[in-house]
């Protein structure tokens, strides 16, 4: 391996830090690297540090933004509740009206539209309960509505899109973050699931696939929480998990020691990013020095 | 104030340095304890330049890339004089309560 090799490497790795701090530092951050003799194989601390460090320049970044905790926060959650109806509206082999209607309330929130969101979270609201508020001849209404819901209980999602996208709307709190379009990934990977051949709809690999998004996004707002100490991870997390875990409890027991693993773990995850967002900082050096 | 953080601020003391003049200097006066990576490095820069406690003093180019220079500045000089009088005084809890000869019995 040549020192060109070694720069190509660490030049993919240095993606990690936002724009703005690779436009600073990315070149004297090469140079630095590669001050000795250049190596012939890159170095593997030194890989995980732009890594680390540039998600935790990220993550700083996110916290820096102009938007307030909140409104960045409750933007972070309702996305995740919008991405998690769209997957499961792939799931259902919903009508191309839904899908089209769900992917662009993801859309809407995925950019920071408040004002677009508002009309489809209620549009979304409004189809999924319309069997508990007008009656189950409700259910089959004209094709372009999705699946309906028949108790309360299972709407709290759908009702929590809902709310969150009026007060997005009605408190104006700035200009919300334009969030990357990698998040698509997740409803290209429920196509992906549902139609790839040997795999089922809702099976173990869809639910695994499912636990595994879920647990590496939920850690990731622990890491992000610790590292800019700010709460608006755990509010996104609490938006998500929250209904799910009310569903849980109202419906009885998990049905298996699987299902209550998974559920204590979101639930425990929600609990740590909570307490390290409260916790003051610790004396690492990715706290603030004084 | 972390050892990372006191070191970097530390290696500037005698006067300018750049990105891998810090990175040696934090480890030798740590006696090897804090061992920067280079991304840790500019993580830290960047946030401590933003509390004004480092600036850049120069920048040259050497081999085609660019090298900057920095320096504490003068908040940076009394954040860190202020930590080294903390951990003395924490330091003294110790040592004024252990008899000479006691330490390390």
């Amino acid at each position: 391996m040549s020192g060109t090799f070694t720069e190509g490497w660490y030049r993919l790795f240095l993606r990690a830090f936002p724009r703005a701090h690779r436009e600073e530092y990315g070149a004297e951050i090469l140079g630095t690297l590669m001050h000795d003799a250049p190596r012939r194989v890159p170095s593997l601390r030194e890989t995980a540090g732009l890594v680390t460090a540039g998600f935790a320049a990220r993550a700083r970044a996110a916290a820096e933004g102009p938007a307030p905790w909140w409104a960045d926060g409750t933007q972070l959650g309702l996305l995740t509740l919008a991405l998690a109806n769209l997957a499961y509206g792939v799931g259902d082999h919903a009508s191309p009206w839904w899908l089209a209607a769900s992917a662009m309330l993801v859309i809407a929130l995925l950019r920071g539209w408040a004002s677009a969101a508002l009309p489809l979270a209620l549009a979304v609201a409004f189809s999924t309960s319309r069997a508990m508020v007008f009656g189950a001849e409700a259910t089959h209404w004209a094709p372009f509505f999705g699946p309906a819901y028949h108790d309360w209980i299972s709407l709290a999602p759908y009702g929590l899109l809902a709310v969150g996208a009026v007060v997005l709307a009605a408190a104006r709190p700035g200009r919300l973050r334009t969030r990357p379009w990698w998040w698509l990934a997740i409803p290209a990977a429920a196509f992906v699931l549902v139609y790839m051949p040997g795999v089922r709809e809702y099976g173990t690999v869809w639910q695994l696939v499912r636990a595994g998004t879920e647990g590496v996004l939920l850690l990731a707002g622990v890491w992000a929480t610790a590292v800019a100490r700010s709460p608006r991870w755990a509010l996104a997390a609490a938006v998500y998990v929250l209904p799910d875990m009310a569903y849980a409890l109202l419906t009885g027991l998990p049905t298996s020691a699987q299902d209550a693993g998974y559920r204590l773990t979101l639930a425990g995850l929600l609990l740590v990013m909570t307490a390290t967002a409260i916790r003051p900082a610790g004396r690492a050096l990715n706290s603030s020095p004084g | 104030m972390s050892e990372p953080t006191y070191f970097v601020l530390a290696a500037l003391l005698d006067g300018p340095l750049h990105g891998y003049g810090i990175i040696k200097r934090a480890g030798e006066q740590s006696g090897g304890r804090v061992r920067l990576a280079v991304g840790t490095l500019y993580g830290a820069l960047d946030r401590l330049a933003g509390d004004g406690l480092v600036a850049v003093d120069r920048e040259e180019t050497v081999q085609g890339r660019p090298r900057r220079y920095y320096r504490l500045t003068e908040d940076g000089r009394l954040a860190l004089a202020r930590e080294a009088a903390r951990m003395e005084q924490a330091a003294r809890v110790v040592t004024a309560r252990m008899a000479p000869g006691t330490a390390g019995a």
